[in-house]
């Protein structure tokens, strides 16, 4: 039982590394609201490499 | 335009598209609806583009029309349309959107650097030569 309790443990682990690291590169400027950043992508809904040094984020409408 | 971007940074450069219809254009909210759609079918980007080829035609048969078009299914895509699945997530991004300052569209965040309005693409090459510079730092 111990055993999947520390897999699980350690993906979660990794998963939250993972989402810290794309909230820094999109980190909101200064002033935003903490927390504004969303940790994970709708991958659907973006292109280029996940690991990018440099993320642009683009908020728009289609009209 | 940002395609081109992507081109000369291939290694480098993410591109996330956020929803944020404005509220007085009234075709933009069932757009990003049928964009969803689009997404949840593994199609975003052509859809994507085409609406920006199409806008502003997109009554309720051109968006589904214009998934025929890129041979998705038009009764499944009309149910995900017409059930408006994906309102909570377009909610959502422009929750985001306001938290973030966004008042307009289009509006970028370069590594956090806010670019409002359209730029030519020299603008985004400097603002992304910037931020390769920063993180080498």
């Amino acid at each position: 039982m111990a055993r999947p309790l520390s897999l699980a443990a350690l993906v979660l682990a990794l998963w939250a590394t993972a989402c810290g690291a794309q909230a820094d590169r999109s980190a909101p400027p200064t002033g935003a609201a903490p927390g504004a950043a969303r940790a994970v992508d709708s991958t659907a809904m973006a292109r280029g490499p996940a690991a990018a040094t440099v993320t642009i984020l683009e908020f728009s409408d289609y009209q | 335009m940002l395609g081109q971007v992507l081109a000369e940074f291939p290694d480098q450069v993410r591109l996330v598209y956020r929803d944020f219809p404005l509220d007085f254009h009234s075709g933009a909210r069932p757009a990003a609806e049928a964009a969803r759609c689009a997404a949840s079918m593994g199609r975003f980007w052509e859809y994507h583009d085409l609406l920006f080829i199409a806008q502003p035609d997109f009554s309720r048969d051109q968006l589904v029309g214009y998934a025929a078009r890129l041979g998705l299914d038009r009764t499944a895509f009309a149910a995900c349309l017409d059930g408006r699945r994906f309102t909570t997530a377009i909610d959502a991004d422009v929750a985001e959107g306001r938290a973030r300052g966004v008042r307009g569209t289009p509006t970028f965040f370069v590594n956090g650097r806010r670019l409002v309005g359209a730029h030519p693409i020299e603008a985004f090459r400097e603002v992304i030569r910037d931020a390769l510079d920063e993180a080498r730092k």
